[in-house]
């Protein structure tokens, strides 16, 4: 019989997860934590915005992962990476620009207007970053961010890698977070928040301080949704992972997951054979996951609540 | 400086940065699908050549390079 591994496989779907969740937990749980606490109540309206993304058919993101965003990257990856400052730069630069004028930092648009006024800020740090990342990479990558990253660091680039899956995902992820911690943020009763800002606390510190321990009985299980989500992940993981079954945690190549080998390899099983056999301990194996994550939120949810339902 | 991260109103605008992040994400994707999609009606745009022995070519441009520039260059 011939000799399978499922090794590389879990390691696949666990760097997948890992990669998504970093991109997409932190982005939606202080986006929910605005939405909650500072938006403007005119601008709710956004929250369904974003909701509709969670309805969003995986399969459109794993295309367009596959076969958009993945050749575009490997074009622009120097500015790829500066985008991350270029993009704090812009929120510093709108917050003077707040200040400075008149109408914005002392007017009747105090608070709860920054989303919206932060939008030109931000295309053009998306803007400035395109338009630089090619100085970028001459500069400091030596001109050719692939040798650079082979010389220097050891790194091989494929254009099927774990950063455009990591991003996809991420759309697949962020609404469900967002979504979920949303509403535990803005359930949180209002006489903590109130006596937290009589007792001089800023409102930022009662953000962060009151409102999110008070709500991580709702933003925990969010969480775990998302993980649950991101390892059950198929069609995005399947198009544009490049699917070669490597066991490295390097950023620039890609991997293989167990649900897209389930989903590769079911034409290729004979009926009853092992590669037939071994595809169904492989779904066995991703259903044990998902059951022990949302088992695990579960509890933990239920020990918070105990916990915070005192308050 | 100091005081002025303390009143907490940078952290402030970095989540504001976040959710502005997530909705350009959102509305970049819809659009991007909604151009590439509807863009299958209309055709991408053609190029006309007239070459030198006077017959004339037309086509879609699909890359762009300078590679025989530099073959005429080197000949």
């Amino acid at each position: 019989e011939p000799k399978l591994s499922l090794v590389p496989l879990i390691f696949g779907t666990i760097k997948g997860t890992v990669y998504a969740l970093i991109i997409a937990v932190p982005v939606s749980i202080l986006a929910a934590l605005y939405t909650s606490q500072f938006l403007h109540n005119s601008f709710k309206i956004i929250k369904p915005v974003i909701e509709i993304m969670a309805a969003f058919p995986s399969v459109i993101l794993g295309f367009l992962a596959g076969l958009w965003l993945a050749p575009l990257m490997e074009r622009i990856f120097p500015a790829i990476i500066i985008m991350p400052f270029f993009i704090t730069i812009s929120i510093v630069t709108a917050l003077l620009v707040w200040k400075i004028l008149p109408v914005f930092g002392n007017g009747r648009y105090r608070h709860g207007f920054e989303a919206l006024f932060l939008i030109p800020f931000i295309i053009g740090a998306v803007y400035a970053s395109l338009q630089l990342g090619s100085v970028f990479e001459s500069f400091f990558l030596g001109g050719d961010y692939r040798a650079w990253f082979a010389n220097v660091l050891g790194l091989e680039y494929d254009q099927r890698n774990a950063v455009v899956v990591g991003i996809a995902m991420g759309f697949a992820v962020i609404p469900l977070i967002f979504s979920i911690s949303e509403d535990a943020m803005s359930n949180v009763p209002n006489s903590l928040r109130s006596a937290s800002l009589a007792l001089g606390a800023t409102p930022w510190q009662t953000a962060i301080r009151i409102v999110l321990p008070a709500a991580s009985p709702g933003v925990f299980p969010a969480i775990m949704i998302g993980v649950g989500r991101a390892v059950g992940e198929t069609m995005i993981v399947l198009m544009a992972t490049g699917n070669t079954p490597i066991m490295e945690w390097n950023l620039f190549n890609g991997f293989r997951a167990l649900s897209a080998t389930i989903a590769v390899e079911i034409p290729e099983a004979p009926f009853g054979g092992t590669l037939y056999r071994v595809l169904f301990l492989a779904a066995l194996l991703l259903f044990i996951t998902t059951f022990i994550i949302n088992t695990l939120a579960e509890l933990v949810r239920h020990r918070m609540k105990r916990r915070y339902s005192r308050l | 400086m100091k005081k002025f991260f303390r009143t907490g109103s940078p952290y402030i605008w970095l989540t504001a940065g976040t959710l502005t992040f997530c909705l350009l994400m959102i509305c970049g994707l819809i659009a991007l699908i909604t151009i590439n999609g509807f863009g299958v009606f209309w055709p991408r745009k053609v190029a006309r050549f007239i070459l030198t022995n006077g017959t004339v070519a037309f086509g879609e441009i699909v890359k762009r390079g300078n590679s025989l520039q530099k073959r005429l260059v080197s000949d």
